[in-house]
């Protein structure tokens, strides 16, 4: 059983097998292309329909009612390949220049370019549509490859999408050339040198004597190759075509849930503590302004996004071929490459905002503040972040903040111990930011609030820093330098893990492991009183190379 | 050189004035230029008639009009206009003048055989 299909040809019915549909309106197509700015168009389409409504006429009768492929075909060869349509006559290419010019103009359409393709002739087809050098697509393909990723995916979807330049009307309209006749021959001549397919085609056009049937033949082979593959991949094409579909659309509704809020995309944050935040209170303390935030977004969708939204089309386009958009594809491949641009110069213009770095310097005299003692006990004082103390060292390296009261709150200290170049105990406090001018890092800088308390011989560094949310998140820091003279003895308590970072000293012992112990800055460095594991380290010298700085945790 | 390819060139040439010919005698409707035109081998695809009569027409050589027909939808019957007439004449004129040269030229190929 086959489907039928009933068309009008000249104000007569005629009932067609469904692929003798397809091949007969593929023709009436490719014609239509040809002289689609011709102010005569319509009338040759119409005129041609009526003898192709005539040449079908003769095919038909009582007893074969249905016109099918081969009567198609025939129909076809009597009326031939449009593109010998002009090359049969004297028309002289720009013998009527003004109406050649606006083809020019408008006749260019999006193909893949079979000729100079690196993989599949994409960028080459989009250089030629936007009529800039291949090697700048290629180039912009590559980026997005380093950079994005999504420049494969939308690769595949584009080669997908794209219809490959099969005629030679496709090529020329490819290149934006204008179809007529010397144009066709040039083209074809180049396409002489070509395998399979187009040797046929060409041998076909060039030897209409002895040889034709021969050609024929081999077109016939061809074709039937091409029908063959056609229907493998169909099936194939159908089911990744309804994958597509399914993916694209499920990424987009998670993309636009993501925008507009719904959810929280970034969760920071662990056991001791919890911030989501939604991209939204992300974008109002990176970007400088509504604006930036608003083109970030922007970019990122139309990065992001469009490749899934071509996802869609290329679905469609796969289960539904009629689904075929004109310019839909370019359109896409266009708002991408402007999300491309936008997303570059939003990170340019990020980048700008980092590229300056001020720090404020402050140097603390500890004995006026109070801080005296045999012994200095050092510890973290308040922690808004709650990390316990089992965790505390290990996570330092999480970036933790949160906003308070259109505040900024980072939790991130390094804290370290240094000789002092005199006899005074200070507490150095270097605070830096980053911005886009000196003048306006230095402001970020100087916003930076740290804390700290002093309770006779303890010392209590908060494991914070705030700054208003106004000065947004420019990287900014505070490392807490403690200078000790030689001989002071200090203690690190255990909550001194939770700011900790890299303390010197002699025995080069890990600084977890010097918590909860005393040193005393000797005059080679600081040294550990009563580490365990400075005293068995000794003991097994012998064993042990001088090398072998982190000694075994005690059992 | 390819031989189909001199032919096709030397077919272009004179299918318009063939087709201003046909029609000069009477009006027809392209069914029978197509006949006529492949009776003489000038034509190898019938598409190719249709983009030319439109070329003629819009050149305002030909006109068409349509006729009712009894076996089947109505037809287009193209005709010559006056412009068309002596635009017709004056290929025609110079149609004698270059066939009687390619005649004398053949002549002579005959007269004077070659080695």
């Amino acid at each position: 059983m086959k489907k039928t299909i009933q068309v009008n040809l000249n104000g007569q019915v005629f009932t067609l097998d469904e692929d003798a549909y397809e091949r007969l309106s593929g023709y009436l197509n490719r014609i239509g292309r040809l002289y689609e700015n011709s102010p005569g168009k319509d009338d040759i389409l119409s005129d041609i329909e009526a003898r192709i409504a005539e040449l079908l006429l003769e095919r038909i009768d009582d007893r074969k009612q249905v016109i099918n492929m081969q009567d198609i075909q025939q129909v076809m060869d009597i009326m031939g390949d449009p593109e010998q349509f002009e090359a049969e006559t004297a028309d002289e290419p720009g013998s009527d220049s003004n109406y050649t010019y606006t083809r020019e103009e408008r006749n260019k359409r999006l193909f893949r370019d079979p000729d100079n393709p690196m993989i599949g002739g994409v960028c080459s087809g989009i250089g030629y549509y936007f009529g800039i050098d291949p090697i700048w697509i290629r180039l912009a393909f590559a980026i997005a490859l380093i950079f994005f990723g999504t420049g494969v995916l939308f690769y595949i979807l584009l080669w997908v999408v794209i219809p490959v330049a099969k005629t030679t009307s496709d090529r020329l309209s490819m290149k934006g050339e204008p179809v007529n006749i010397g144009n066709i021959g040039k083209t074809i001549e180049k396409e002489i040198d070509g395998f399979g397919e187009r040797v046929s085609r060409a041998g076909d056009r060039f030897s209409k004597g002895s040889g034709r049937k021969i050609d024929r033949g081999i077109d016939r082979f061809f074709n039937f190759l091409a029908e063959l593959l056609r229907g493998f991949f169909g099936v194939l094409g159908k089911v990744i075509g309804g994958a597509f579909i399914l993916i694209g659309l499920l990424t987009i509704v998670a993309l636009v849930a993501g925008t507009i809020g719904v959810a929280d995309i970034i969760h920071l944050g662990s056991n001791d503590w919890d911030a989501s935040m939604s991209i939204y209170e992300w974008g109002d303390i990176v970007f400088e302004s509504g604006e930036w935030m608003f083109l970030a977004i922007f970019a990122g969708f139309l990065l992001v996004g469009i490749p899934f939204i071509a996802l869609i089309y290329g679905g469609l386009v796969l289960l539904f071929p009629q689904a075929r958009v004109p310019y839909l594809g370019a359109s896409l491949a266009g708002m991408w490459f402007i999300g491309i641009i936008l997303s570059i110069l939003t990170a340019f213009g990020i980048a700008q905002e980092f590229s300056k770095e001020e720090t404020r310097f402050d140097r603390i005299p500890m004995t006026e503040m109070g801080l005296m003692g045999d012994t200095l006990i050092l510890e973290t004082g308040d922690d808004p972040f709650n990390i316990s103390e089992r965790r505390a060292y290990y996570s330092r390296n999480d970036f933790m903040m949160k906003i308070d009261d259109r505040k900024i709150i980072v939790g991130n200290i390094d804290f370290t111990v240094l000789r002092s170049n005199d006899d005074q105990v200070w507490l150095e406090l270097n605070r830096s930011a980053k911005a886009s001018s000196y003048e306006e890092a230095e402001r970020r800088a100087d916003s930076i609030r740290y804390n700290f308390r002093v309770d006779s011989n303890r010392l209590l560094l908060n494991a914070y820093f705030s700054y208003p949310q106004l000065y947004l998140l420019r990287d900014q820091e505070v490392e807490a330098t403690l200078r000790i003279p030689t001989g002071t003895t200090i203690y690190l308590a255990e909550s001194i893990k939770r700011i900790i970072e890299d303390i010197p000293n002699v025995t080069n012992t890990y600084d977890p492991q010097m918590v909860g112990h005393h040193s005393r800055m000797e005059e080679d460095g600081l040294t550990c009183l009563d580490c365990k594991a400075i005293k068995e380290m000794e003991e097994d010298e012998a064993d042990w190379s001088t090398e072998e700085s982190t000694a075994p945790a005690a059992p | 050189m390819n031989i189909e390819n001199s032919k096709a060139q030397l077919r272009k040439g004179i299918l318009e004035f063939c087709v201003l010919a046909l029609l000069k005698k009477e009006e027809a409707y392209p069914s029978d230029l197509l006949n006529a035109l492949k009776g003489a081998e000038l034509i190898v695809v019938e598409g190719t008639l249709y983009p030319l009569l439109n070329r003629l027409k819009n050149a305002g050589l030909l006109t068409y009009r349509w006729e009712e027909s009894t076996s089947g939808p109505p037809r287009k019957y193209y005709s010559l206009t006056e412009q068309g007439k002596t635009f017709y004449n004056e290929l025609a004129n110079s149609w004698g003048e270059l066939r009687d040269a390619v005649e004398k030229i053949l002549a002579d190929n005959k007269s004077t055989p070659k080695q």
